[in-house]
């Protein structure tokens, strides 16, 4: 167990230097001057010289990823070229909005899928089965900007009944986690239902049966819990395409977390803080990974005892 | 004719496919029988549904309807192109790794956890912006962040077949790695990939709307729906509606898209299929 | 079994642990405070406890030496005082200087400072101050992206506590504009001695609010301050939301949530005014906006193609069709608001009198051209450049539109090797000599600024003559006659001025909008 712990440590360390190397290289190849940026629409050209020397932008590439490198092991993310403001700081200061966001989309998306695919699975091929499908359809088929504007435009344009910017309390919540959440119950709902079918049709469920057992314990005590390896699997999977897809949401609803804020610091050429967004955003994705992989080898005793 | 039996059997799939036939139709000959998409009449900016227009016009007084008709050429063939490039990029990756095995394998799949390890709009968004906005740039943005996929499906299915007594008996007559490789482990993993790549044609228009939603993809006056969307987002109080068309043709589209994906996995996963 | 769910619900335990630590950014919280009431003349104002302001982008730095982006040029205008200040009208108004005379040398300038000033942190203000702060904006390490403003300056000299000297190093006819200019903004030596780097954290000033606090990417706080030597504000609290989405700061206006907001559509105005609970403040900015015509490229070389290019498109149409209205023609190479502004001619929309000069050059069949553009960059730029597509095609000028993310295009545009570009310039100081030199003077080119390559040898002569000569009069005359030549030699195609507009709610008083796209909260009062 420790040494799968250890080995798939390992890879995540790997793979996260590589992710800072490939932004590093993508960033800079990417057209725009950052002391430009910077100087703005009407500053001389001495002026942005001399900015872009103090930023120290005129040392050659390798030098300046070398100093990047070095800065990381000592968890030094560099500064903001904009504000001078430590990225560390930036990132800390954006960080937790995002998880909470991910966190509560995460919320609605199994309080919304696991029942609606245990429903379609008990229910099988009759009419709650297939409207819970077609409902997880539409929700996987649905671009989520579409459907935040259609939220948007209902909720708040319409009747005015919740805020859908920037974060006032708990009720700022609900939209951004709905629109997120939403995509995610429909996978999870489709897994669960899968999952469950496998597992409703194992002979230890007719024996469940067969022994007179409530149908409720059945589903529930049963064969939930034997289908818990997909749909943790799948939950995992989820909370990795959430946090991507959350670079657009917090731009509609003006959410103060990392996915704006790259997009922001992209937009002005802010090479530190794009790069910092990305690492902690690739490390929370590596962690993720970790957790279910290592939830995956838990549960499946398959793993456990090999 | 087995396959097409089965198929024709599966309600949704028959959906599905009806959808995109009726979608392409629209698509192809639509634009034949429509006023031009770029036509501006900016006398008549926003004007609601009606029989001249059928979905009302937008901002600068264009029919939307052409647009979505005509959009639709855009997003269809966007998200094959990026799904044929992405299988291209992620079947090269996939078969080197998983036939040669070694530091091959260790290598190219360090290349694709990295490549997994960014937020998908962000990689795709990254490579944009380096390339350059076009409708090109946005199908090859949106293809490399699907091909790490693509290279771990193939692998996997590659891992599994290279053993088997029909390649050793392929290797043994002198059948060079290429051949192997194209002739017989490829035709023999098709089903996985055909799954995935169709799944994945719907997942690419997404990432594509979502693209040309952010503001970057193809220039105007084009009519795409993600960028549709987008222009919409300003004009909520003007004309509800604007936003509301393009979202439901994507929605519709990718509907079409997945139930004709989930069909062939029904059929082609041997595990899915006793469920039938 | 029992083992993995208690595992699990450790694991989501400690998920919701880590998410909710760190700064918890829960909303506005402000305590009710008592409002004190103050005679102001005849009307009892009560101290308004604070006044919500919604900015379309973060701010960068609060040190104004380092700072480059309008937005928060807005914000240090209200933490900085600067020798001088602008009015509604751009005129020179005193600010921490209350007399300054001008020798006859033309070149040396010498400020009479207010006593009694203190800085935010209490130290006091005096020529010290100023001479310390000028030549901390000018010093290589700052690396100040707006030192081209005070590049004219060879000499400070402290001539007594309150007097100070400035001496030029050509005699420059905008040098009390450029003094108003935020990057003048006078900043206290302690703090800087103080903080050192982390001076961003801890601006200040002597203006009339004090920082408070920064949530990077969400609110900036300002209070005011009690020992403005210009009376306290009558807001006890400012606080500026970061709201990038258009829409959402008009919706929000709407709601009552905020009390002030900045840069709305101009489809949202209209809208706005007519709820009667909210008043739109819309006036012309120093903003105008263009197309560049690059000189060096074959046909517009030709003066008749340029002209061409003016005449095909219809600016009344465009402002109305895609602006709402919020905008207005051109007439001539800067803003009305902007020093030096002398109406010189429109060109009037005529199809015919188009293709007659084109077919006159030699292109009666036709043109073709690339217009690249920035994205989101200016307001409706993307449907600007679409709507005169549609024109110029009418005129049988075939153009191709090319989007650029901004941030691309500048280093695209250093190249040189466009062919037209839609571009806003707003002259930083409100005058001409930044609206016209940097733009259209031939030593300009790319890399630099006069992106139409345009060289004509008089107005070289007379942008210098502008840009050095005191005497307002003879400065007026100069530029009057370098705009006529440009306007009719048409290095650019002449679109309109901007508008912009802020929305206050009814009850909000004493917003002061300068034209440089500055807004002032000294007066603000609530009723």
């Amino acid at each position: 167990m420790l040494k799968y712990f250890l080995k798939k440590l390992g890879m995540v360390l790997i793979v996260l230097i590589g992710a800072a190397t490939c932004s590093f290289v993508v960033l800079h190849a990417i057209p725009g001057d950052t002391a430009q940026a910077i100087a703005g629409p009407q500053a001389t050209m001495e002026d942005v010289e001399r900015l872009r020397a103090s930023m120290g932008l005129d040392k050659p590439l390798t030098e300046q990823y070398k100093s990047y490198i070095i800065g990381l092991c000592h968890g030094n993310l560099g500064f903001s070229y904009h504000n001078g403001k430590p990225v560390w700081d930036l990132v800390a200061a954006a960080w937790p909005n995002t998880m909470r966001l991910a966190l509560s989309s995460m919320l609605v998306a199994i309080l919304l899928g696991i029942p609606l695919g245990v429903l379609a699975a008990v229910k099988r091929g009759r009419v709650a089965d297939t409207i819970s499908m077609v409902i997880a359809f539409i929700g996987i088929s649905m671009p989520s900007f579409w459907l935040a504007l259609l939220l948007i435009l209902l909720f708040c344009v319409n009747l005015n009944l919740v805020p859908f910017y920037g974060i006032q309390g708990w009720q700022s919540y609900i939209l951004p986690s709905v629109t997120l959440g939403v995509h995610a119950a429909a996978s999870i709902a489709r897994m669960t239902r899968t999952g469950m079918l496998e597992v409703l049709g194992q002979d230890y469920i007719r024996t469940a049966r067969g022994k007179g057992l409530q149908e409720s314990r059945v589903v529930f005590l049963h064969a939930l819990r034997n289908a818990a390896i997909s749909i943790v699997t799948i939950i995992g999977l989820q909370f990795g395409i959430l946090l991507g897809g959350q670079v657009v949401t917090e731009t509609i609803f003006s959410w103060p977390g990392i996915g704006r804020m790259i997009v922001d610091a992209l937009n002005s050429r802010d090479l530190q803080i794009v790069q910092g967004g990305i690492l902690i955003l690739a490390c929370t994705f590596a962690v993720i990974n970790l957790l279910t992989d290592l939830l995956y080898g838990i549960l499946d005793p398959r793993i456990r005892y090999n | 004719m087995k396959i097409i039996k089965k198929i024709l059997h599966n309600p949704s799939a028959v959906a599905g496919l009806v959808l995109l036939l009726f979608i392409c139709l629209c698509v192809t000959i639509g634009p034949l029988f429509t006023p031009s998409v770029t036509d501006q009449n900016l006398l008549n900016q926003f004007a609601s549904s009606s029989a001249e227009h059928p979905m009302g016009t937008d901002e600068f007084g264009r029919d939307v309807f052409a647009r979505i008709v005509m959009g639709g050429r855009y997003t269809l063939i966007s998200g094959i192109v990026s799904v044929i490039l992405g299988l291209a990029v992620g079947i090269i990756m996939g078969a080197a790794s998983g036939y040669y095995g070694g530091a091959c394998d260790y290598i190219i799949m360090m290349i694709c956890d990295i490549m997994l390890a960014f937020p998908s709009v962000i990689l795709a968004m990254a490579i944009t912006i380096v390339l350059g906005s076009s409708m090109f740039t946005l199908m090859v943005a949106v293809g490399i962040s699907s091909s790490p996929i693509f290279a771990r499906l193939v692998r996997a299915q590659f891992m599994s077949l290279r053993d088997a007594t029909f390649v050793e008996a392929t290797r043994l007559s002198g059948a060079s790695d290429l051949r192997i490789i194209f002739c017989h482990l490829l035709p023999n993993s098709m089903g996985p990939i055909l799954i995935q790549g169709t799944l994945r044609i719907g997942s690419s228009i997404l990432l594509a709307a979502t693209l040309s939603f952010l503001g970057l993809g193809v220039q105007p006056p084009t009519p795409e729906w993600g960028s549709m969307l987008n222009s919409a987002r300003q004009y909520m109080w003007e004309s509800p509606m604007l936003g509301v068309w393009p979202g439901l043709a994507i929605t519709v589209t990718v509907i079409a898209i997945n139930l004709i994906g989930d069909a062939l996995r029904d059929y082609l996963d041997p595990r899915t299929r006793s469920l039938l | 079994m029992k083992k993995i769910f208690v595992l699990t619900a450790v694991v989501i335990a400690s998920l919701l642990c880590v998410a909710s630590c760190g700064s918890s950014q829960t909303g506005q919280s402000t305590e009710a405070q008592q409002p004190a009431e103050i005679q102001q003349g005849d009307a009892q104002i009560q101290v308004a406890d604070q006044l919500v302001i919604l900015i379309g982008a973060n701010a960068s730095t609060f040190d104004p030496h380092k700072c480059s982006d309008s937005n928060t040029e807005m914000l240090n205008k209200n933490i900085y005082s600067g020798l001088v200040q602008f009015d509604k009208e751009l005129s020179i108004l005193p600010d921490l200087a209350y007399e300054w005379l001008l020798a006859d040398d033309d070149l040396t300038w010498t400020f009479r400072l207010r006593e009694g000033v203190t800085f935010h942190d209490g130290s006091a203000f005096n020529a010290q101050s100023v001479k310390f702060s000028f030549e901390r904006a000018l010093a290589e390490e700052t690396a100040s992206p707006r030192r081209y403003v005070l590049e004219s300056i060879s000499e400070i000299n402290v001539l007594s506590d309150y007097e100070v000297q400035i001496v030029t190093s050509y005699p420059n006819g905008a040098f009390l504009q450029q003094m108003a200019h935020p990057v003048a903004g006078i900043v206290s030596q302690a703090a800087v001695d103080a903080y050192g780097e982390d001076y961003v954290s801890h601006p200040t000033g002597c203006g009339p609010f004090k920082f408070v606090e920064w949530s990077v990417g969400e609110r900036v706080v300002l209070e005011r301050n009690m020992n403005y030597y210009n009376g306290a504000p009558m807001v006890e609290k400012l606080i500026f939301n970061v709201v990038p989405d258009d829409t959402t700061r008009s919706l929000l206006m709407q709601s009552g949530e905020a009390d002030v907001a900045l840069r709305l559509p101009s489809s949202d105005v209209q809208r706005l005014e007519k709820t009667g609970l909210i008043n739109v403040i819309s006036d012309n900015s120093v903003m105008t906006m263009f197309v560049a015509m690059n000189g060096t490229k074959p046909a517009l070389d030709d003066v008749r193609v340029r002209q061409a290019m003016n005449y095909a498109i219809d600016k009344e149409a465009i402002i109305s069709q895609a602006l709402n209205g919020m905008a207005t023609v051109a007439d001539c190479p800067m803003s009305p608001v902007t020093w030096g502004y002398n109406s010189i001619f429109t060109y009037e929309h005529n199809v015919e009198k188009a293709k007659a000069l084109l077919a006159e050059a030699g292109y009666a069949d036709g043109l073709e051209l690339t217009l690249q553009t920035a994205v989101g960059r200016y307001l409706q730029d993307v449907q600007v450049c679409q709507i005169m597509q549609e024109m110029w095609a009418k005129a049988g000028i075939t153009v191709h539109i090319e989007q650029w993310e901004y941030q691309a295009l500048q280093s695209e545009m250093k190249k040189g090797e466009f062919d037209m570009l839609l571009l806003g310039w707003s002259p930083s100081t409100g005058e001409a000599n930044q609206a016209l030199y940097p733009t259209l003077h031939s030593s300009q080119w790319p890399p630099n600024y006069n992106r139409a390559h345009y060289a004509n040898e008089t107005v070289d002569s007379l942008l210098l003559k502008g840009q050095q000569t005191i005497d307002p009069d003879e400065r007026m005359a100069a530029y009057k006659e370098a705009e006529t030549i440009i306007m009719d030699e048409a290095p650019w195609v002449f679109l309109y001025y901007v508008q912009d507009a802020i929305a206050t709610g009814s009850n909000v008083e004493g917003v002061i909008v300068l034209p440089t796209e500055h807004i002032l909260f000294k007066d603000v009062f609530i009723k």
